[in-house]
């Protein structure tokens, strides 16, 4: 996190020269990066935590993944050609299938997980309403797939402007850690917003 | 000359115990007394007994229990880290008696400081019972149960090899609705509820003791405190409550604890273990009881002592799910949103629906605690 706050200072200086702007830009960053982060941290402590984590996680790989390949299968009209050059809507429903996908497959292994720890209550037997829904998940899924994909856009949208390709070299070859991390960073922010939301953050305070 | 620190000191077990405590004069220095909110009632206690520390938890009433310690050195203290701190002032013996999930972590703190601890804080067991017990053993404490059915207990077991043991038999009065029907009990409102026929209690105990919930969550505490297997645990009904609970030996022989329905009687043997001490109850006069009687729980009227036992048997973090969702669906039927049949059924509701993983530590559970209650909450605005 420390390493995208230090891109994003340098995106920053290359936004705008007047160093009041690039200031609040700056700041605008600790607290981005910062609320992503601590939700992230918030979400790792609830109970199951830590698979909430790797849930998100894989979503936004899936996201990727299913974007490039739906991307290169079927190319068609691009959603903002001048802010990233390679992104179509063909891309963005591809993600959202196979985030969707990851996380109605999440449903199932949390569901599975309950039956076993209730097996006690329901001797062995599937129960119907026991775990999250898998249709809510897929839902969830391709939610996450469009905020990853707005996070990315933000972020592409920052390197343009600042005149640079990738957000850094610290990780050669792949870019800036800024460019592996915007799509998570923009997905932990919504779930913080709907965690605070839900009141599921009494659990930590 | 011991110590005692008394956590919930202006409660019900804090008030029996002080006043035990003040007719043994000279036998105890009072390290810390804690309450929630009473600051009044605490400086007065803290004065009486000169308690070398008082804390508050409500915060806000922080500067009037400072104000009313004026002109003493009694050290005063707020909020939970304040509990904390008094939980760990190293008393011989604390007693923790605060209720709910707030005496989780003092209740907590005190078995850390590897000493005698007289648990009366219901929730820690149920709730962190594994968390608990490990703590117990990592810091060699001595758990001394205060609740009158494990006192009983822990008495009937003294000087016996628990390996020995056959069943373990808690009783139940079985509450103000023992001998209603279903129909009857559908239509329960909570001024019934909180009459209790042997007992004067809280609000949120009594109803407990209507749906014996307050007996299954014992079940889970039994099932913690006495490591027999949860097989060889067993509820009766006995509406008298004189008899708190018995223990089977292997050879046939049954010893029982009996004794007038006054808290007194276990926080006495508390504080005296492994002595005796006097308390001022008029002794058992059985020939005047006449008669005690017996029966078998129903669980299809009452499911509360099923759900507790299978909520044991699944472990983990199901029994504090277990006791959110009790404590949520309570709070629900005194507010008159739910009808009493349906406290059962929404514990029942959250139990199918809902299973996170086994807490490692004490933060964990407070965050399965809170997350239950929003599930249980969630279920109740379905209802």
């Amino acid at each position: 996190m420390l390493g995208v706050l230090w891109e994003w200072r340098c995106l920053a200086a290359g936004l705008t020269p007047d160093p009041i702007a690039r200031g609040l830009w700056n700041g605008t960053g600790i607290a981005y990066v910062g609320f992503a982060t601590w939700m992230l941290v918030v979400l790792r402590m609830r109970p199951d935590g830590a698979l909430n984590v790797l849930q998100i996680v894989s979503a936004v790989i899936a996201t990727d993944v299913g974007a490039y390949f739906a991307g290169r299968t079927f190319g068609g009209p691009k959603i903002a050609p001048r802010i990233s050059p390679s992104k179509t809507w063909a891309g963005l429903i591809g993600g959202m299938i196979a985030s969707g996908l990851i996380f109605a497959g999440w449903a199932f292994y949390f569901r599975s997980l309950m039956q076993t720890r209730l097996e006690v209550f329901n001797a062995g037997t599937a129960v119907d309403g026991l775990g999250p829904s898998p249709w809510t998940y897929a839902l969830g899924g391709a939610l996450v797939a469009v905020v990853a994909q707005a996070g990315d856009f933000f972020e592409s949208w920052m390197k343009r402007r600042a005149g640079v390709k990738d957000s850094s070299h610290l990780i050669p070859g792949h870019g800036g850690l800024f460019d592996r991390l915007d799509g998570l960073l923009a997905v932990s922010v919504l779930t913080g917003i709907l965690l605070l939301l839900s009141g599921g953050l009494e659990a930590i305070s | 000359m011991r110590s005692i620190s008394i956590l919930g000191a202006t409660g019900s077990i804090g008030a029996s115990t002080l006043d035990l405590v003040r007719r043994q004069p000279g036998e105890w220095r009072v390290l810390a007394l804690t309450a929630h909110s009473n600051a009044a009632e605490l400086a007065r206690l803290a004065r009486e007994f000169r308690a070398e520390i008082a804390v508050i938890a409500d915060e806000a009433k922080l500067a009037e229990l400072r104000a009313a310690l004026s002109g003493t050195n009694i050290q005063a203290l707020g909020g939970a880290a304040g509990l904390v701190e008094a939980a760990a002032a190293g008393a011989d013996l604390t007693v923790a008696a605060i209720v709910g999930c707030a005496g989780l972590a003092p209740t907590m703190a005190a078995i850390e400081q590897g000493k005698v601890v007289g648990l009366a804080n219901k929730e820690a067991l149920v709730s962190a019972g594994e968390v608990m017990t490990a703590a117990v053993e990592k810091y060699g404490a001595t758990l001394l149960p205060v609740d009158s059915e494990h006192n009983a207990i822990f008495q009937c077991l003294a000087g016996n090899d628990p390996a020995h043991v056959r069943t373990i038999t808690l009783t139940a009065s079985g509450g103000p609705f023992r001998d209603w029907s279903l129909d009857q009990l559908t239509a329960a409102t909570p001024a019934q509820a909180v009459k209790h026929p042997n007992w004067d209690m809280g609000a949120k105990i009594s109803v407990d003791s209507a749906t014996m919930f307050n007996k299954g969550l014992e079940l889970i505490e039994a099932f913690h405190l006495f490591p027999v297997g949860l097989d060889r645990l067993r509820i009766i009904v006995h509406p008298q409550s004189v008899v708190h609970s018995m223990v089977e030996y292997r050879d046939g022989s049954t010893l029982a604890q009996l004794g007038p329905s006054d808290m007194r009687v276990p926080i006495a043997s508390v504080l005296a273990w492994p002595q005796r001490m006097d308390t001022p109850l008029p002794p058992l006069d059985l020939a005047a009881i006449g008669e005690l009687t017996f029966r078998a729980p129903d669980e299809t009227r009452f499911p509360a002592t099923r759900l507790a036992r299978q909520a044991a048997e699944a472990g983990g973090a199901i029994p504090a799910v277990l006791n959110a969702a009790n404590e949520v669906a309570v709070a629900g039927f005194l507010a008159g949103q739910i009808g009493f049949t349906r406290i059962a059924a929404m514990v029942e509701d959250v139990l199918s629906r809902y299973a996170p993983a086994a807490p490692s530590c004490l933060p964990d559970v407070h965050a399965v605690d809170a997350e239950a209650r929003v599930h249980a909450r969630e279920m109740m605005e379905l209802a």
